[in-house]
């Protein structure tokens, strides 16, 4: 591991307080945050029957950098992430992908455009080999999704388990072959539904190094985590959610500092 | 919420390491299963003989497949009329199973509708021959293109119910297709049947044999076109996990249709061609919930969502069960359910599992 600069952006953490260059600076293609947002929700409601899951929430995520959605448990992070990437339908909203009005679409078309997430339960094919898990979403040439799949499981260090049906594959490796199966359709944001979420400290630096490696490929992140450590030092930006509502955002000190948080999470 | 410290936590390696550096430097997961004593050690290279996605049927099989099919074109020569049309049942079999299993078998989606098919088809080719409006051999495709037809109407709404609501929804549609059958008095002669010029010389009745073995031959090798191909995987894809494939990018929609849409095909032609191998079909018998049961069983003994388990089934359940009705004809039934029931009880993967298990065929998605 050489000592490179940290790619993730850590500015904001209270031990580095004047970085020398400001927000995102991700690597070869990083884009700069003041960039045209990549994707932007807005006033996006909705109910479960008489549960009002999300209530007129608003989101905008820039490109290049990972913003960060927190909130405690049934706050709607996840409810968020379904209505973006269409597995379930917003009753209100707007919601632009690259200026593309998305939330009537089916998550298949979402994906296509270059928006691609993970669950917050791990969701391979079982029955399919950790190989043929990552060119089954592949698009366009065969061959190519091929070698492309065999250099993915390469640089996770899975290409003894190229083979092996995903069931019986452990489950840091699951994540692992979950991580880079994303990247065969080559979106350009990327949802992670509590990535963090049961790995363990290595398995956690790992799932790491792979997002280093997406933002310095110019790709931008969007994370869901109840893991607040991890969350403050790798988001530029953060946005709580507290009972479907939006009560608070910025960089994670601002949201750190706020009362209203606080209050969220450890009760009145 | 805790400061955020330690910076060694996402201090992290350079992306896109070269693959050694990256073995190097990760200790836990790679090695662990390195260190697994069913695995060889120490490889990045090994490569266990599983599923292998661009890998073909092995020779030894396409072999033996075209030695089969040699027999088959041959056997009518040597054999009598019994036994021939024991072979065509073995192929009619082979029709629905393997066309079942391209559906329900690679995506999961348990059809009951191959009845429905079976006796659609083969009114339409029925129809068509009594008439005389075309030959014979037109009137089969006609029935086969028009079954796919129907499937492709019907699959839109219905292939968006999931497990056993499509299940019970294609039960339901099959059975109304009887009714509709039945009480159309005016275009299907309902529930008196209809009767189809009787073939007097054998080399007639052998033309029906033939073209249930040719179309036992497509539907294998469609079959193992679909298997091998990306849109087969995707098709495994949707039956592991809907969700996750389509949020992956797959239009699940798009490939279910495309799937119940050919597989409809096969019952439709193979109805077709029964029904004039028969001389005479009524609604009770071509609507028979049986056909459906025969299919989705004969791939479940086989093997479902492999390309040889249907085919192995179909040989197995239909010699077994001609046995089994020769002993006793009222006992078939009964004993027919409980050999089903064992071998899901016992051997989910049916015979192909078995025999990969024991060594016998190969570890291959190509199966």
């Amino acid at each position: 591991m050489s000592g490179g600069t940290p790619v993730v952006p850590r500015e904001s953490t209270p031990e580095r307080p004047s970085p020398p260059t400001p927000l995102p600076t991700v690597g070869a293609g990083g884009h700069g945050g003041d960039g045209a947002p990549i994707l932007e929700v807005r006033g996006v409601s909705k109910r479960f029957g008489g549960l009002q899951a999300l209530n007129d929430v608003d989101l905008t995520v820039r490109p290049g950098q990972v913003t960060g959605v927190i909130g405690p448990n049934g706050s709607g992070k996840s409810t968020l992430f379904n209505v973006i990437t269409g597995v379930a339908r917003a009753d209100r909203g707007s919601i632009r992908f690259r200026g593309t009005e998305i939330a009537r679409l089916s998550p298949d078309r979402i994906n296509r455009l270059g928006l691609g997430r993970t669950f917050q339960l791990t969701r391979l094919f079982g029955q399919l080999s950790a190989f043929e898990n990552l060119v089954v979403v592949a698009r366009g040439n065969r061959a190519s999704a091929g070698t492309r799949a065999d250099e993915l499981l390469d640089l996770v260090g899975l290409r003894h388990v190229r083979d092996e049906y995903a069931a019986n594959l452990s489950y840091g490796q699951q994540k692992l072959v979950e991580f880079v199966r994303l990247m065969m359709s080559d979106p350009s944001l990327v949802l992670l539904d509590e990535p963090f979420a049961g790995v363990n400290p290595t398995m956690e630096r790992r799932l790491l190094e792979q997002m280093d490696g997406w933002l310095a490929a110019g790709k931008t992140v969007l994370v869901t985590d109840h893991e607040m450590k991890i969350m403050m030092e790798i988001c530029s930006e953060i946005v709580v959610l507290d009972h479907g509502e939006t009560i608070a955002r910025g960089t994670p000190e601002e949201v750190r500092a706020d009362p209203r948080v606080m209050e969220a999470y450890f009760g009145r | 919420m805790s400061a955020g410290g330690d910076i060694a936590r996402t201090r992290v390696a350079p992306p896109r390491a070269p693959s050694g550096v990256v073995e190097e430097t990760l200790p836990a997961v790679g090695r662990e299963d390195a260190a697994d004593p069913g695995m060889p050690s120490g490889a990045t290279q090994t490569v266990k003989p599983l599923p292998a996605w661009e890998r073909h049927l092995p020779k030894v099989y396409v072999v033996l497949l075209a030695l089969a099919v040699l027999g088959l074109a041959f056997f009518p020569s040597v054999a009598n009329d019994y036994s021939v049309t024991l072979a065509l049942t073995v192929l009619l079999t082979v029709c629905l199973a393997s066309s079942w299993n391209i559906i329900s078998g690679f995506s999961g989606y348990v059809s009951f509708g191959h009845a429905g098919f079976f006796g659609i088809g083969a009114y339409t080719g029925a129809l068509l021959i009594y008439h005389d409006t075309v030959p014979w051999i037109l009137a089969v495709l006609a029935a086969g293109v028009g079954t796919a037809l129907v499937a492709l109407l019907i699959g839109y709404p219905t292939l968006r119910l999931r497990g056993p609501y499509f299940a019970i929804t294609m039960l339901g549609l099959s059975e109304l297709a009887r009714i509709v059958v039945t009480a159309w008095d005016s275009l299907t002669f309902g529930g008196s049947g209809v009767y189809l010029p009787i073939l007097y010389e054998r080399s007639e009745r052998l033309t029906n044999y033939y073209a249930m073995l040719i179309l036992a031959v497509l539907v294998v090798l469609v079959s193992y076109t679909v298997g091998t191909s990306a849109f087969g995987l995707r098709l495994l894809a949707i039956r592991d996990d809907e969700g996750a494939a389509q949020a992956m990018g797959v239009n699940t929609t798009g490939h279910k249709i495309a799937a119940f849409t050919l597989s409809s095909f096969f019952p439709g032609a193979a109805g077709a061609i029964y029904a004039r191998h028969n001389g005479y079909i009524d609604p009770p018998t071509f609507f028979a919930v049986i056909w459906s049961i025969r299919a989705i069983s004969t791939s479940i003994l086989g093997g479902q969502g492999t390309i040889l388990g249907p085919i192995i089934g179909a040989v197995v359940l239909t010699l077994v069960s001609e046995q089994v009705w020769a002993l006793d004809p009222n006992a078939y039934q009964i004993i027919f359910g409980a050999l089903i029931v064992l071998v899901v009880l016992f051997m989910p993967g049916g015979l192909i599992a078995l025999g990969q298990r024991w060594g016998w065929l190969l570890r291959s998605r190509r199966l």
